[in-house]
């Protein structure tokens, strides 16, 4: 280890996240690759070592002789400190040399509150964070994940941006890079060679015009850029790449546990839910390599517990027979498994009944809104009915608390539907002391997250304003007044991380200059309470002529063209207007199993839409 | 049947910097991997048991660390050692397994290298000196509070060897359950009696010893 970094590591707290030497971290030697990529979380160790994703890539690139992939992750402020003080530039955990000197650095976009972040990591690399004065070929500042579906905020610093999923594109564009490499090609020429790679979108091959409203006027391409950039899948999930083995770590990080995707997109169509529409369309693994999969990362990690992954796992159409075979395995091994994401509707005693097999703990559901009238206007297709029998199935099970997520802020939200949320806990309290099978002389604790609805790109509800801080704060309280028990507890988010959350969900170029000004005011990990600098950000707003609620707050109309429209998610906008009109109305869309509402993702798979597969109907 | 296993191992590199409550984390996914046919928990979740007699602190290097396991089925102690070795991360190195023959709470002493160094200074000296002083107070944190301990008694089969700028100190510390003296307040001890920052900049604790200061075993 080098011996700067070896004295700073033990005036750091938790020097465990900048060592490396992780089981199954992947160690190359340098000579023997062509390529050095590093994979960066604008997030501490702990976060994204939860990451899913970065496991995927990471293995897959690394699975890849002449490639090596590090991992990377955004040194808490105490590490940073040290850092700059000592000359330290960021470097790769398996190598511990400075990612500056790597081909690529890849940055995964998970949260907008990261984005600072990512200015930071590039700043502590030792390079210029504006994209036009890095002018060599390398290193190549590439970014993925969700928050790339708008990536205009970072359009100055990131010199391309990959849309969709990464296990095929990503390779394309290596295989390209290098080309570039062995001919001394330039950076202007590789990035407009890169364009032509479907899924990748070069911000400087784009011209954007405003109308004097402030409003974009046009996005022009340039050098032969495509008009629209369509995001890329992976057609097979049964034969797509999925690691055997994750990075072990030292340290207890979030999410610490073997994972298993078993589906990639949701058949629900939750208005408000970006995920639910950015991921279409649905592709399902068959329970045989999930099982498998999963057998494979525990005997390779060590870890006792198993997490299924996908958005609405109930909705995985092999889940009863995956439990079955998975349910041998783990209870043989003393392995539990866990489900984090399950419906209300579909919640069925039998499916209690396994899942209480291996451990119980607390019970999670998201209605979202407190009355029928709104989840009916944001689509969440649960009733009542469905939630309290839910509840109730629990409680006859020995459940004792339940954790139920609510927004507030939706599109059409009255005060009516704020009550509604308070109701609704009552009412839960009531059936748990009517229930005679539950746990004698217990009491019951309902517990209610609230969250800000922010409003996204891609999302039926991408032109409606967000509320102001001050509506929400009032909602808030209005709750918090409805409340009339203590059996039901009720936390929330402060609003002004949403609202800058809302700003840059939906912001276009012109805040590139607002970001790094905040960056340069010590703005960064702004999705950390203790850290996050609001009255900075206001004054990165004012000094740079820009308002922020011009992007949170403003209802858009329909014919506006979005920062983000020259991007396809393959999700069609006529069907997102028919969507936000129905959501007016309080209609609801029935799922993607039920009936095809033609949200035009299947063209993405060239075909019928594999939700519908048995039904034959595209 | 429960056969009791001691695991003798090294803890270097950036093992180091694995905490104690990690390492046990760290060491039930080796066994784990292993398949090491060990005793597990009978609760409602399961997980293998093992025990640390004497844990090392964060960022001391550990050159005869031991683990206490319960084998449920017999297995060559040689083939216990290759298991785990097979498993463990970089830094962590099973060099023996054996069947144990004292008690953890037999432990009383252990054997330090301590890498001092004063800034601009000769370390060597300064140690020195400060060693002839009849008394080194320090401050130690005990749960009732902050309390002053003359360390000068506790401070055996003590040497210095001086190393350029730098000195090696060897030193033997109590680290029993009634009294324990971290190695970390030779340096502080040191800073106090002679007025200049001396810190140290590696700590390697070689072994254990029971009451009778012999090699715990």
């Amino acid at each position: 280890m080098n011996p700067v970094l070896e004295s700073i590591l033990m005036e750091v707290q938790k020097p465990g996240r900048y060592t490396g030497g992780e089981l199954n971290s992947v160690v190359k030697d340098k000579n023997a690759v062509d390529v050095r990529f590093a994979f960066c979380f604008p997030d501490v160790y702990e976060v994204g070592m939860s990451h899913l994703g970065m496991k995927i890539l990471y293995g897959l690139y690394n699975a890849q002789d002449n490639i090596w992939c590090e991992r990377v992750f955004a040194p808490w402020t105490d590490m940073e400190e040290k850092m700059r003080q000592n000359g330290v530039l960021l470097y790769g955990l398996e190598s511990g040399d400075p990612i500056r000197d790597f081909d690529f650095i890849g940055f995964t976009l998970q949260y907008e509150l990261s984005f600072t972040n990512v200015l930071n990591m590039l700043d502590l690399a030792g390079l210029p964070v504006l994209a036009a004065e890095r002018q060599g070929l390398t290193p190549i500042v590439v970014a993925g994940g969700p928050c790339a579906c708008n990536p205009e905020p970072l359009a100055e610093f990131v010199d391309l941006f990959i849309l969709g999923e990464g296990e095929e594109v990503n390779l394309e564009l290596t295989e390209l890079y290098r080309d570039y490499k062995k001919k001394g090609g330039s950076k202007k020429d590789f990035l407009k060679a890169a364009a032509q790679i479907p899924g990748v979108y070069v911000p400087s091959l784009y011209e954007v015009r405003y109308q004097p409203d402030g409003t974009i006027e046009a996005v022009t391409p340039k050098e032969g850029a495509p008009e629209k950039v369509t995001k890329r899948i992976v057609k097979d999930l049964d034969k797509a790449y999925y690691p055997d083995t994750f990075v072990v770590p030292f340290l207890d990080i979030v999410h610490d546990r073997a994972m298993t995707e078993v589906f990639r997109g949701c058949i629900r169509g939750c208005r408000f839910c970006q995920a639910g529409f950015l991921y279409r369309p649905v592709r399902e693994k068959s329970p045989d390599t999930v099982c498998k999969e999963s057998r494979a990362l525990c005997e390779s990690t060590g870890y006792d517990e198993i997490s299924l992954t996908s958005l609405s796992t109930s909705d995985y159409t092999g889940l009863p027979e995956l439990l079955d075979d998975l349910l041998d395995y783990t209870e043989q091994e003393m392995v539990s498994l866990s489900l984090p994401s399950l419906r209300v509707d579909n919640f069925s005693p039998a499916l209690m009944e396994k899942i209480s097999r291996v451990r119980k703990t607390g019970l999670t559901f998201a209605p979202e809104a407190g009355t029928q009238r709104l989840r009916d206007a944001i689509n969440k297709n649960v009733s009542e009915e469905e939630i309290l029998r839910t509840c109730n199935t629990a409680f006859d099970g020995g459940y004792m608390a339940v954790k139920l997520y609510f927004m507030i802020g939706l599109p059409t939200e009255t005060m009516e539907d704020i009550e509604g949320i308070a109701k609704l806990g009552q009412q839960i309290v009531n059936l748990y002391y009517r229930n005679p099978n539950k746990p004698k002389g217990k009491s019951v604790a309902v517990n209610i997250s609230l969250s800000s609805f922010v409003p996204k790109p891609f999302t039926p509800f991408q032109w409606e304003p967000q509320d102001t801080m001050e509506v929400l704060r009032q909602k808030q309280q209005h709750l918090r007044d409805s409340l009339t028990t203590r059996k039901v507890q009720c936390k929330w988010h402060e609003s002004m991380t949403s609202f800058l959350e809302a700003v840059f969900a939906r912001g276009d170029r012109r805040l590139c200059k607002v970001m790094k000004l905040a960056w340069e005011k010590g703005c960064k990990f702004d999705g950390w309470d203790d850290q996050f600098l609001f009255d900075k950000w206001m004054e990165a707003f004012r000094e740079c002529g820009i308002d922020p609620a011009f992007y949170a707050n403003r209802r858009r109309s329909l014919e506006e063209v979005l920062p983000w429209d020259h991007l396809d998610f393959g999700v069609d906008k006529a069907f997102l207007i028919r969507e936000w009109k129905k959501a007016q109305e309080s209609t609801v869309t029935p799922h993607c199993r039920d009936h095809c509402s033609g949200c035009g993702a299947n063209r993405l798979i060239g075909g019928a839409c594999f939700a519908k597969a048995d039904s034959g109907v595209v | 049947m429960q056969k009791p296993i001691r695991v003798w191992f090294e803890k270097t590199g950036a093992a180091i910097y694995i905490s104690h409550l990690d390492l046990n984390r760290c060491m039930a996914r080796a066994v784990r991997r292993a398949k090491l046919p060990i005793w597990y928990t009978e609760g409602f979740h399961p997980h293998p048991y093992l025990t640390f007699p004497l844990p090392l602190s964060l960022g001391v290097h550990g050159l005869r660390e031991a683990m206490d396991l319960r084998l449920v089925e017999d297995m060559p102690l040689e083939e216990v050692k290759e298991r785990l070795n097979r498993c463990l991360p970089q830094g962590l190195l099973v060099t023996g397994v054996t069947v144990p023959a004292e008690k953890a709470k037999e432990i009383a002493f252990a054997d330090y290298e301590l890498t001092m160094e004063a800034m601009g200074a000769d370390t060597a000296a300064l140690v020195r000196e400060a060693l002839e002083k009849d008394a080194l107070p320090v401050e130690k944190k005990t749960k009732s509070g902050v309390k002053e301990v003359d360390i000068c008694p506790h401070l055996q089969r003590l040497s210095v060897e001086k190393q350029g700028e730098r000195c090696l100190v060897k030193v033997t510390l109590p680290c029993g359950s009634s009294l324990s003296i971290n190695p970390s307040l030779l340096a502080q001890a040191v800073t106090m009696a002679c007025g200049q920052p001396v810190k140290i900049v590696r700590t390697v604790r070689l072994r254990f010893c029971n009451t009778q200061m012999q090699l715990f075993a």
